[in-house]
């Protein structure tokens, strides 16, 4: 770390938007093969992997996907009787900082309004492909930022009443654990901003999202 | 639920925007069908729930107000014997035909009262067979789309765009279908879940782009109907926009082309200003009376002119447009000109203006 050294998340300089899009790592989960534009997209560089229903949810609650995009139906009904819904609700739950992509041609049915508005964003079946590469480069320069992860992490701490000071003081230890691209360290700044062992993990979870993202 | 009602009720009724239906038993007479402007609508000031209640129409004829918790019903051109004592003479021949017994009445609406239970299960499971039944359009839509795209493929171009370009036009109107396709079902959507019109984030949108792929979308239709489209303008602002914004155009462009006259241009004009875009929709054909205007964006309104010009229309595009401006932050005008009252016919003009937000212009920007 140099004399200069940056105070502040939102200095810390990203990799470039096409670097970004090759490491975004993006899961699928729809029962329906035909509803996304598979070859397309990875054939334009996206890093997709498709599951039909939930394989594995510890993946997706530690954040092994930058991007998941969920359908609402028949993905996982042995989870919980509201399928999607109910894991998208547990992903903002355990790991806020998680992106998640509302997938259903359901948009028409009242009863599934959470799920759309619980999302950080929503795909209306049926896409095309230039749809889905809107979206998701959308999402990969406006969602995958430091900045925008940072505001989850201030937000979750606010939510645990940390007062202001030791918000900005973590913030101070955040950026040189991110500028030296430690990520345990990351992770322990993080972990040090609550006592609750549940509040620690979730802010670690956003810590790993924000170390890869300066991984070389 | 009151779509069943009047299914199974036996005697005629009105709904608020003086739509008549008759009763399995009862007719509406001529004098109602005729009736304007219809007084009877009044009556559908508020009423105590689970009741029945008579009045009398300006014309002489019963109005029978039959409310449940879930529903209400107005029951029109009936004479209810021995509480319609008003029964002027020009209804008297009516009178035999449409006579009714006031316990016959309270008998059905007690009836309703205790199948209501029923007939909302009944509903719900009618929606749920609606939910699915769109839901594999839907699947076979996806379908036809990974087909379309596995042939685009083969095309020469760096590109999607170019590819499509590249395509003979059997294809191209093949894929120009398909997209209407996707944006008739986003429309769907909204009519059946109007707060769908603002799921997702909004993005930057060049509404300029938005209209002219529309408009390339309907010259095919436009030229079977012997209509131009035309649009002229720039714009290069990019106000922040949900997906839903697309059906807005559709709605527009489809109408004006659907009411305009043989020979008829249909003319976008996009502007921008310091703070909107500008969009005015103009077509020549059946215009608007001023004291439709108001209903105009009412769920299900039609004028009289637009059905007759044109009986297959369900009056629901002007809702969708005016759900998905509100989602948006504006309000869409109408106004006619040039009218000639003679033939019915005169320019018709849509007017909006998409606010820029601030944030747009710098890249990036969202919206929760």
């Amino acid at each position: 770390m140099g004399l200069f050294s940056k105070k502040k998340v939102s200095q810390i300089p990203l990799p470039g938007s096409d670097v970004l899009k090759k490491r975004t790592r993006i899961l699928v989960v729809d029962d329906d093969e035909n509803s996304f534009p598979f070859e397309i997209m990875r054939k334009e560089g996206y890093a997709i992997d498709h599951w039909p229903k939930v394989e594995n949810l510890t993946k997706m609650e530690q954040g092994d996907y930058d991007i998941i995009i969920l359908d609402i139906g028949g993905v996982a009904r042995e989870y919980s009787p509201t399928d999607g819904l109910g894991i998208l609700e547990h992903l903002k739950n355990v790991n806020p900082a998680q992106i998640v992509v509302a997938f259903s041609g359901q948009s028409f049915d009242l009863s599934k309004n959470r799920f759309w508005q619980l999302a950080d964003d929503s795909l209306s079946k049926p896409v095309d492909a230039t749809k889905c590469k809107r979206m998701l480069d959308n999402l990969i320069e406006n969602r995958m930022t430091l900045d925008h992860y940072w505001g989850v992490i201030v937000q979750v701490l606010k939510r645990e009443q940390v007062n202001e000071r030791k918000i900005a003081e973590i913030e101070k230890r955040l950026v040189s654990a991110l500028q030296n691209k430690n990520e345990k360290t990351v992770c322990e700044v993080l972990r040090s901003g609550s006592d609750k062992v549940d509040v620690a993990l979730r802010l670690a979870a956003v810590g790993i999202k924000m170390a890869a993202l300066l991984a070389s | 639920m009151i779509d069943v009602i009047k299914l199974i009720s036996p005697y005629p009724a009105v709904d608020e925007s003086g739509i008549l239906s008759d009763g399995f038993i009862f007719h509406q007479p001529r004098l109602c069908q005729k009736c304007n402007p219809k007084m009877c609508l009044n009556a559908f000031a508020d009423e105590p729930r689970d009741s029945v209640a008579h009045s009398v129409c300006p014309r002489g004829f019963s109005l029978v107000r039959f409310s449940w918790t879930q529903a209400k019903l107005l029951s029109n051109g009936l004479i209810v014997a021995g509480l319609n004592t008003v029964c002027p003479p020009f209804v008297r021949k009516a009178h035999q035909a449409q006579k009714v017994r006031w316990d016959e009445m309270v008998a059905w609406h007690a009836a309703v009262s205790k199948a209501i239970p029923v007939l909302s299960q009944y509903s719900e499971e009618k929606a749920r067979e609606l939910v699915e039944g769109l839901h594999d359009v839907t699947t076979a839509v996806s379908l036809v789309t990974r087909n379309a795209e596995a042939i685009i493929k083969g095309f020469e171009g760096e590109s999607d765009e170019v590819k499509i370009e590249n395509a003979p036009g059997p294809m191209k109107a093949l894929l120009k279908s398909i997209e209407l396709l996707h944006t008739r079902l986003r429309l769907s959507s909204i009519v059946a879940n109007p707060a769908s019109a603002a799921f997702g984030q909004k993005h930057q949108t060049p509404v300029y782009r938005v209209f002219h792929r529309m408009v390339r979308l309907f010259e095919e239709l436009a030229v079977k109907r012997h209509v131009t489209i035309k649009i002229t303008g720039a714009s290069y602002h990019k106000p922040l926009c949900f997906e839903s914004f697309d059906t807005l155009a559709l709605v527009l462009i489809d109408n004006a082309v659907k009411y305009s006259v043989d020979g008829a241009t249909v003319d976008v004009i996009i502007h921008d200003t310091d703070r909107s875009v500008k969009v005015a929709v103009q077509s020549y054909g059946p215009f608007v009376p001023k004291e439709a205007e108001e209903r105009i964006f009412e769920r299900g309104f039609r004028t009289e002119g637009a059905t007759r010009f044109f009986a297959q229309g369900s009056g629901l595009g002007l809702f969708i447009a005016k759900v998905v401006a509100e989602v948006h932050g504006f309000e869409i005008r109408y106004k006619a000109f040039n009218v000639n009252q003679a033939k019915q016919e005169g320019q018709n003009e849509f007017l909006f203006e998409v606010p820029v937000s601030v944030l747009a212009g710098q890249g990036g920007a969202r919206i929760r």
